[in-house]
């Protein structure tokens, strides 16, 4: 197939450079450079893993050999033809963001104490807690620095966020993650300036790891560093980002939608995260939401005003900064944030438009290429559980897009929080409008009707998976589930789309460490070293079984095979080419403005 | 009733945190509980593949495993080939044990977590 005329190469990079203020033929000259792929650090050069030490405690982070791509032919049932990789051409370069759980550790919303009451809590504080907006400009880094393929040299063109990007949907763990990836540099301090308030310090919450002083409880006797200051650090330094260099897109998580991703808020409840009180321990906790339960009920005041006169003091309960900026987001507040963002790197709403915060439609489509058609569902429950479930209204509207997409032969992924494992939540209210909750089995035979639909991206478990989904009759769809940023191995990927001219298609899975050493070295509490800390603790945090969580060989850096849905010659090199002229062009905007390293 | 599912599992603790919360917040009332996807069905995939790839065998489908009730877990799969690969979890309590068979072989008998904790360091 023919790429571009000569003339119409000229005239697609003079309509590019125009688009993006670039200077025609700095942009000529880098689209007609041949494509060559990205040497940047991933983990086929470099893996990160665990000291093999004796001492099975708290245990250093080393680097190891790189993983090259395992070839998967669950969907393909045959040995794929060794020519392809002389052939193939890239269809599409995604990154993929998932679980970047950005956290105000020091918000009263916040509620540490409930990891005393249930293990589906255990996640209400991490050791690395202070450090998730660091990492997260980290992995930008990282991202940015792979913006054209490792393996064709494509450039990005777009990057897909698969939720739970604020933990407990305080506005400002949203905000700073919105910021991060869009580049704008943040002080993650919502409290006051030279200071931690939090439970890290609080002597008496027993249940955290502190780090001025680890042997106050079983943190120390598991070698846990004694890390002075480092919270101050944490939370005290304007943390700085690239930003992405390339358009993204989100979806609701859970803890986008419900308050520590399990449970409704209700509103008295929601003036606390933005008050001045919080509590270290659980009686407290007790305490302080009877308080404000309280302020809505006169004779539940008495009962309140009763048991205060018994119990003048409830240990645990600490004044902080107050700040109205950490109000608990609502539905609609998630997508509003998000249309609350510059035009580059776009597109402003990152997904979601004023359309879907009128109508309350909490989900969307987008062609990243004339070719490829994304959906972004929203998964999430709104009455309670970690879990999800596909609400009818939005299963019959992705049934009848999957349909027209295969009519007009587009590539088509979806994106959700939620994956297969984990798509089986039935909670509905018990008094109000409900619709049908279609679960993982339903759901998965869907998407199996439509061969165009070639992959579903997903998180949650925050585990590296890949799943084969089959077709009876050969065939299928991936299933890629990308880990986290919070939890050991703190990762993410990049997904590239290729046809390998044989009637088959590729896609390749690679999987991105974040933009900082292995090895933490004791006191460096700069940005990419308090990156670098907080992977090493995460892979310390025993009670997060942060050792599986890298998921196996065949999850990770992988060539996943499957049959051509259709006649792929219908994308023509043409179309490549101009599509790769607009790509190269946003990228080196970047460049010339700055924007990237 | 016993269920075999993949995809589910019930978990207690969670339900009860749940109904606890919910009870102290004044949440809304849900008809039905959430469950939570069964972590260790993820994990023994884990292990069973990265077992199956160190000792070289060609996988045609990795495994897939499921869980009947709360502790009988099974994984099926497919060597380059067309054997069947099967993983069976007869000892769950404590250490959980795997055994692993390709074409009714016993390729491997062993801890789950000595494998994943083995996988997650640099080779020495």
């Amino acid at each position: 197939m023919a790429g571009l005329t000569r003339r119409a190469f000229l005239a697609t990079t003079a309509a590019v450079a125009g688009s993006f203020a670039l200077p025609n033929d700095l942009l000529a000259r880098a689209a007609a450079a041949p494509l060559t792929p990205s040497t940047a650090p991933s983990t086929l050069q470099q893996t990160i893993r665990l000291s093999s030490t004796a001492n099975l405690q708290y245990r250093n982070l080393v680097t190891a050999p790189g993983e090259p791509y395992n070839v998967r032919l669950d969907l393909l049932g045959r040995e794929p033809a060794p020519a392809r990789a002389a052939s193939r051409r890239s269809l599409a370069y995604l990154g993929h963001f998932s679980d970047i759980h950005i956290i105000d550790a020091q918000s009263p919303g916040r509620l540490e104490p409930l990891i005393a009451v249930a293990a589906s809590f255990i996640d209400a504080s991490r050791p690395q807690d202070t450090m998730t907006v660091q990492v997260l400009a980290q992995m930008v880094a990282a991202m940015n620095a792979l913006r054209t393929s490792p393996l064709t040299g494509a450039p990005m063109t777009a990057a897909l966020n698969t939720g739970d990007s604020a933990d407990s949907r305080n506005s400002l763990e949203l905000r700073w993650c919105i910021d991060m990836l869009d580049g704008e540099a943040v002080v993650p301090n919502s409290g006051k300036r030279g200071e931690y308030q939090g439970v890290q310090v609080w002597e008496e919450a027993d249940y955290v790891y502190h780090p001025d002083n680890p042997n106050l409880n079983d943190f120390g006797a598991r070698g846990f560093p004694t890390l002075p200051g480092v919270l101050q650090s944490a939370v005290d330094q304007e943390v700085s980002s690239v930003g992405l260099a390339v358009p993204w897109y989100t979806v609701y998580g859970n803890h986008d939608t419900l308050f520590m991703g399990n449970i409704q808020v209700e509103s008295a409840l929601a003036s606390w995260a933005i008050n001045d009180r919080k509590s270290s321990l659980w009686p407290a906790t007790v305490n302080l939401m009877a308080n404000w339960w309280a302020s809505n009920s006169s004779m539940f005041q008495q009962l309140v005003n009763t048991i205060r006169a018994r119990n003048e003091f409830f240990a645990g309960v600490h004044t902080v900064t107050a700040n109205p900026e950490r109000k608990i987001f609502d539905q609609a507040g998630f997508m509003q944030a998000h249309l609350q963002s510059p035009a580059l790197p776009g597109p402003v709403g990152h997904g979601f438009t004023q359309n879907n915060v009128d109508t309350g439609q909490t989900w969307w489509k987008t062609d990243v290429t004339p070719w490829l058609r994304v959906f972004g569902l929203d998964t999430c429950n709104q009455v309670t559980g970690a879990d999800g479930a596909v609400p009818q209204d939005q299963f019959d509207w992705l049934r009848s897009e999957l349909a027209q997409a295969q009519s007009e032969k587009k590539l088509a992924i979806v994106c959700s929080h939620h994956n297969s494992f984990t798509l089986e939540n039935v909670a509905e209210p018990a008094i109000g409008p409900t619709q049908n909750l279609v679960h993982s089995d339903e759901f998965v035979a869907m998407l199996l009707e439509y061969p165009s639909m070639v992959a579903w991206v997903n998180g949650h478990t925050h585990i590296n998976t890949i799943t084969a989904h089959s077709r009876p009759g050969g065939g299928g769809f991936w299933e890629i589930t990308t880990a986290s940023c919070v939890d050991y191995p703190q990762q993410q990927q990049v997904i590239e789309i290729v046809d390998n001219r044989d009637s088959t298609l590729s896609i390749f899975t690679t999987v991105v460490d974040h933009d900082s050493t292995a090895q933490w070295s004791q006191g460096d509490y700069s940005q990419a070293g308090l990156a670098s800390l907080s992977r090493q603790l995460a892979a310390n945090a025993w009670q997060f079984e942060p050792l599986p969580r890298q998921g196996s060989v065949l999850d990770r850096n992988c060539e996943l095979l499957l049959p051509a849905p259709f006649e792929l010659a219908t994308i023509t090199d043409a179309q490549l080419e101009r599509e790769r002229v607009i790509a190269r062009g946003r990228l080196l905007a970047g460049d010339v403005t700055g924007q990237l390293p | 009733m016993t269920t075999t599912s993949r995809y589910s599992r019930p978990r207690l603790t969670l339900a009860g945190g749940l109904l606890c919360i919910a009870a102290l917040c004044g949440c809304s009332q849900a008809k039905g509980l959430a469950v939570q996807g069964n972590m260790n069905v993820i994990y023994l995939e884990t292990a069973a593949t990265d077992v199956l790839v160190a000792q070289q065998i060609g996988v045609q489908s990795k495994p897939v495993c499921t869980v009947n009730g709360s502790a009988d877990y099974s994984c099926t799969g497919t060597a380059t080939g067309g054997a069947p690969i099967d993983v069976t979890v007869p000892e769950t309590a404590g250490d959980p044990i795997m055994v692993i068979t390709v074409g009714g072989a016993t390729v491997f008998t062993g801890s789950v977590l000595d494998v994943i904790e083995a996988n997650s360091q640099a080779s020495p």
